[in-house]
């Protein structure tokens, strides 16, 4: 006994009714910008000065400014469903030394910042290599690189201080053509994903966090663009370092160690998938601008500093799981 | 008879050469100092592994299911903090303050294990929230983290002696074989070696993996609790950073031990040896004159080296 | 005529202690497609591998168009002009169609950069070039049908104009249509001068595409020669190494059983199951067939609780909520799993341990496993299923594939299921245990266990069941009974009622 195909509804060429483009899965991406406008909405209703005006503006994206360019990085990384703890050591580790041996004034800096940012790429290298070359996962990788970059800080730098080089804090403060100079860095970062994001770069690496056996089928090169996304992420968390270093005109041996949480945060909250295979380094840099939103709407509430963090961590378990549940839907 | 006993010790080769590791840094101790080898620096080299040993229970098994507990260090020192509040410098509270926070330890582990087992989070990105979530509540709390002293009956317990042995090693025995009965003889112990290995095929077995799952991190919450009273005891007063180097400290000791970064494979025997191996590693550093960086970059090496090990022998198979 | 061969001589590999290829020969010339077949584990998709440079050989060597090929690296094999379609397909599922269609040969890159919407244009120019029509560019493979993805799998080796075309396996899930138009192509592309390699265990399909065939058994080539010279009987022989003999078990005597052992009514799971209704009867087989990617696997699921379904399922008369594998389990009704290593085993952990997994809370007490208790549970699956290993506490993954599958069995037969359902459970296994599992199938069957399974092997479909169920679109098509059960019948049920076009 036999039904005839007609009984089984219209057939297009492929049999299978067209989806909607914008589904439940591409929720995550927009949210980012759903946090920045209700969190900034609520301080400036609460405390419109902390917002307000040019000078306010400068102090936050300062602060934006690092945290953009390690959130960028470890975007790469979990792009290829890795994930680089180490950034806690690169940061700690370039803080140290430009507090202490690499702090020449005038053009004398230049090459000792080269040398900051090559010391980053090296560290990302050296993992990199491991996480492309051996089974251990990249948490584990970048656990334990984390331990000894920090470790080396602390032999460099065993307590906060220094002396930062004077040039180098003059160079990263002020304005360019009446814009803070901490916004030109975000427009860049964003601009240079815009740029990014159509190369095959960023579309091997897609693959690779998708699915790496069929990229290996490919012929996608894994070993070469996981070694290059890591050494991306090492090089971004020498810039930051040399940023906040800048900034806070002191080295810290453990001053990274934050960047971990809020980087992971700033990429969770922006939506990049934690699973590998489909995110941005545009929400990622917004979801930054959200995370540190965070302590100031804390003191907009007239809150103690402390709920701050507790808020932070609070919002990245919420974020994550959210993202979750949502990204395990779509991957089945 | 001689072939099983053979056979058992080829199969746990790694946790042999974990303690084999460790007597080999015994000697290396006691050839620098000669007091290295006496009662008094054993029991205190036993001792001060025990904390870690202790808030290595939880880690190994979650590290058994291909997770990891960064939550360990606010746990800690939230249940430590928490006590000597509470108990506000005296002993008479102590019978229910004790067991309440260690369940505000399994609480925070239960969390941790609801949103790795049901919600699919990553352990790493999960428990790193909640580190920062309890630190921060624990600020809130202490309202910046001045140490607090601790009631005296506490101190006198972690000092003193028991049955003729350290209290504190008398409970890392008793822990030990708590973690031997559950990971050897249970049920619960097969499970869990079963979702460590393959989930999905322990699925398809009809072994309930979300809830498998979720006990590692309730189990971690509630030693790092325990180790966070105790440490209390040891230390003599509490403060929001005494967690800080129990972190990285208890996952090494697990990889060390000879646990699967993958899961699946290892035991809390190997967890106890590698706990001993990182107190007398720091111990020979320190005897070196060198201090808390070079204690850092060694145990990183050291993780990755025994992890890297460990893959070469799973790939040989 | 140029001298545009594949030449293959030698070709040897092994994985582990296990050799895939021993000295295979193989000679393709142009303007022809060369078909490769073989029974499960013949090296078939080694050599494919080895080909497309997934996998590296161990020895022998290998000419394209009289020059020695090495082919280290999937990026080698492209630049020597070989593509391939993999039976488990090369499509990454959260890139768009485009992208997974030009991957790695994008149209317009500069600087790096990828012009996406040149890409889009292109992808569709192309598809359309094909003769494929409808489909949006844009959309990501993921929410492709599987039907779907093999075709533009196809498309993808086609476009890059190779000199050497590999199809493995490539119309699991096609409607017939649809292998007429791969067939198509397929002749197409060897008239225009190319070399096709056509690896497939559908005999019907060898004998309409294809020019030459050769047959590998044991990781050699065993015979080859023109596909008119070689009859049906002759290959399967080749293949099995033997005569063709019996190798499925006699058929039960006398009839069915009728008490229901378990009454399915208006199971779905939405997208890919839609709605069956069947009744199975204590002791017998009911298979369960159709193209690949019909709703079997979801149909499984379901039943076994591993997805969530509506409607209702009753085992003994009693109606059972199946939220869970381990509710299933305890209701009577048990999986033998489609992958073994990935889904059936815990590799890594002892036979003891894995028999032992799903009936930890018989052989338990007070929450500790009774040692006595679970010695005498597994060694009655060993020696019952004859499982060939050193001893208990030997790690799994050691044992060969044949008995990895027994451990499975016996993990599964412990618990003395009213149901056993079987995904596809003879799928790579070679032919001595395929044959032990039928076997017991029927012991299990007269014993009083009811069996569904699901099988691409349409032979086993015809020689085991009692009764067939064909699945299309995720519901039944057709339910066949006794006389009707054969092999034209299901293969006509599978693809749309009508008869099969013969092109040649």
């Amino acid at each position: 006994m036999s039904v005839s195909p007609e009984a089984f509804g219209p057939r297009t060429p492929f049999g299978r009714v067209p989806r909607p483009r914008f589904g439940v899965a591409d929720l995550p991406l927009a949210m980012a910008y759903v946090y920045v406008a209700v969190i900034a909405g609520a301080v400036f209703i609460l405390e419109p000065a902390l917002l307000d005006g040019s000078g306010a503006m400068g102090a936050n994206f300062s602060l934006v400014v690092p945290l953009a360019l390690v959130a960028f990085g470890q975007t790469l990384a979990m792009l290829t469903r890795g994930i680089d703890l180490s950034v806690g050591g690169v940061i700690s580790l370039s803080s140290a030394l430009l507090a202490t041996h690499l702090n020449a004034r005038g053009w004398l800096l230049l090459p000792e910042l080269l040398a900051i940012v090559a010391l980053g790429v090296l560290i990302g290298c050296l993992n990199g290599l491991m996480i492309a070359f051996t089974p251990i996962q990249p948490f584990i990788v970048t656990l334990a690189t984390w331990s000894i970059w920090d470790g080396v800080a602390f032999g460099v730098l065993p307590i906060e201080g220094g002396t930062v080089s004077p040039t180098l804090v003059k160079a990263a403060s002020g304005g360019f053509l009446r814009v803070p100079k901490s916004v030109w860095v975000v427009v860049l970062l964003l601009l240079l994903w815009r740029w990014l994001r159509a190369t095959r770069f960023i579309g091997d690496l897609v693959a690779i966090g998708s699915d790496e056996s069929r990229a290996r089928l490919l012929g996608v090169r894994i070993g070469r663009r996981k070694l290059q996304a890591y050494a991306a992420t090492g090089l971004l968390a020498a810039l930051a370092s040399i940023w906040v270093t800048a900034q806070t005109q002191a080295g810290s041996p453990d001053g990274g160690d934050q960047f971990i949480l809020n980087s992971v945060a700033a990429v969770v909250i922006g939506g990049t998938s934690i699973f590998g295979g489909k995110g941005s380094a545009a929400s990622s840099i917004m979801g930054s601008i959200a995370f540190l939103l965070i302590p100031i709407l804390v003191f907009a509430l007239n809150l103690s500093s402390f709920w701050s963090i507790f808020l932070e961590g609070l919002v990245l378990i919420v974020a994550v799981t959210f993202n979750s549940i949502i990204q395990t839907r779509a991957r089945r | 008879m001689i072939e099983a006993g053979a056979d058992t010790l080829r199969r746990n080769s790694s946790i042999v050469l974990a303690f084999v590791l460790a007597g080999v840094l015994f000697v290396a101790g006691t050839i620098q100092t000669t007091g290295f080898a006496s009662y008094e620096h054993t029991r205190t080299v036993l001792i001060t592994a025990s904390f870690v040993g202790l808030v290595g229970f939880g880690q190994t098994l979650c590290m058994l299911t291909g997770g990891i507990d960064l939550s360990i260090p606010s746990n800690l020192a939230g249940a430590a903090v928490l006590t000597a509040f509470l108990a506000n410098g005296s002993s008479a509270g102590l019978i229910w303050i004790v067991p309440m926070v260690i369940g505000l330890g399994m609480v925070v582990g239960l969390i941790n294990g609801l949103g790795v087992a049901y919600a699919g989070v990553p352990p790493i990105i999960m428990t790193l929230g909640m580190n920062s979530a309890i630190q921060g509540l624990l600020l809130i709390y202490t309202n910046g983290g001045l140490a607090s002293a601790a009631p005296p009956a506490l101190v006198n317990f972690v000092d003193g002696n028991t049955l003729g042995l350290s209290t504190m090693l008398l409970i890392w025995i008793g822990v030990a074989l708590v973690a031997t009965v559950l990971l050897s003889l249970s049920a619960f112990g097969r499970k869990l070696y079963a979702v460590g290995t393959n989930i999905r095929a322990a699925l398809l077995a009809g072994v309930r993996v979300k809830r498998v799952l979720v006990v590692p991190y309730v189990v971690s919450g509630a030693s790092a609790a325990l180790t966070g009273v105790l440490l209390l005891g040891f230390l003599g007063q509490a403060f929001v950073n005494m967690g800080d180097e129990y972190l990285f400290s208890s996952a090494v000791a697990v990889a060390v031990g000879g646990a699967s970064i993958l899961g699946g494979k290892g035991h809390y025997i190997g967890t106890v040896a590698g706990a001993i191996i990182l107190t007398l590693i720091a111990a020979n550093l320190n005897l070196l004159s060198l201090g808390e960086s070079a204690i850092d970059i060694s145990y990183g090496v050291i993780l990755l080296a025994t992890v890297y090990l460990a893959t070469i022998r799973l790939g040989r198979r | 005529m140029s001298d545009r061969s594949l030449v293959i001589s030698g070709l040897r590999k092994s994985f582990g202690g296990v050799e895939a290829l021993r000295g295979a020969d193989l000679a393709c010339h142009a303007g022809e497609t060369h078909a490769l077949i073989g029974e499960n584990g013949a090296g078939k998709s080694t050599l494919v591998k080895v080909l497309s440079g997934a996998v590296r050989a161990d020895g022998g060597e290998i000419s394209l168009n009289g020059k020695t090929l090495r082919v280290d690296s999937p990026m080698q094999a492209r630049a020597a002009g070989i593509a391939t379609v993999f039976q488990e397909l090369s499509l990454i599922p959260d890139l768009t169609v485009a992208s997974n269609l030009f991957y790695g040969i994008e149209p317009k890159v500069r600087a790096g950069r990828v012009d996406r919407r040149a890409l889009r244009r292109a992808a569709a120019l192309a598809l359309e070039g094909l003769g494929i029509g409808g489909i949006d560019v844009a959309r990501n493979v993921r929410e492709l049908s599987l039907g779907e993805r093999q075709i533009l799998e196809v498309c993808k080796a086609l476009i890059r104009e190779p000199s050497l075309l590999i199809l493995d396996e490539p119309t699991s899930a096609l409607l017939p249509e649809e292998v007429q138009w791969l067939f198509g192509k397929v002749r197409e592309f060897a008239e225009a001068g190319g070399i096709a390699l056509f690896i497939s265990h559908r005999l019907e399909e060898i004998e309409i595409l294809s020019d030459r065939v050769t047959v590998l058994r044991g990781g050699v080539d065993v015979g080859s020669g023109p596909i008119a010279e070689m009859a049906e009987a002759r290959l399967v022989e080749l293949m099995l190494g033997r005569p063709v003999e019996r190798v499925f078990p006699a058929a039960a005597a006398g009839p069915g059983s009728d008490e229901v052992v378990c009454e399915i009514t208006n199971l779905a799971s939405p997208p890919r199951l839609r709605g069956v209704t069947m009744a199975i009867h204590r002791g017998e087989i009911v298979g369960v067939g159709g193209l690949q990617g019909q709703g079997q696997l979801a149909l499984f699921l379901s039943l076994f609780g591993v997805i969530r379904s509506t409607g209702r399922v009753a085992v003994r008369g009693r109606e059972v909520r199946l939220r869970h594998p381990r509710a299933a389990l305890d209701a009577g009704i048990a999986l033998v799993p489609e992958d073994r290593a990935t889904e059936g085993l815990c590799m890594t952990l002892s036979v003891r341990d894995n028999i032992s997994l799903g009936s930890l809370s018989d052989i338990s007490t007070a929450g500790l496993v009774s040692q006595t208790k679970e010695r005498s549970a597994i060694a009655l699956a060993a020696s019952k299923l004859r499982i060939i290993m050193q001893n208990l506490r030997q790690e799994v993954g050691a044992l060969s594939g044949g008995n990895q599958q027994k451990v499975i069995l016996g993990r599964v037969l412990a618990q003395h299921p009213a149901l056993l359902l079987m995904y596809d459970a003879t799928r790579g296994v070679d032919v001595g245990t395929k044959a032990e599992i039928y076997r017991l199938m029927r012991e299990q069957c007269e014993a009083g266990t009811a069996i569904l399974f699901y099988s691409t092997d349409v032979q086993e479909l015809v020689n085991l069941a009692d009764r067939v169920f064909v699945l299309h679109d995720g519901q039944i098509r057709a339910h066949l009974e006794g006389e009707e059960i054969t092999e034209s019948r299901i293969v006509a049920e599978s693809v749309g009622g009508g008869v099969r076009k013969q092109v040649r």
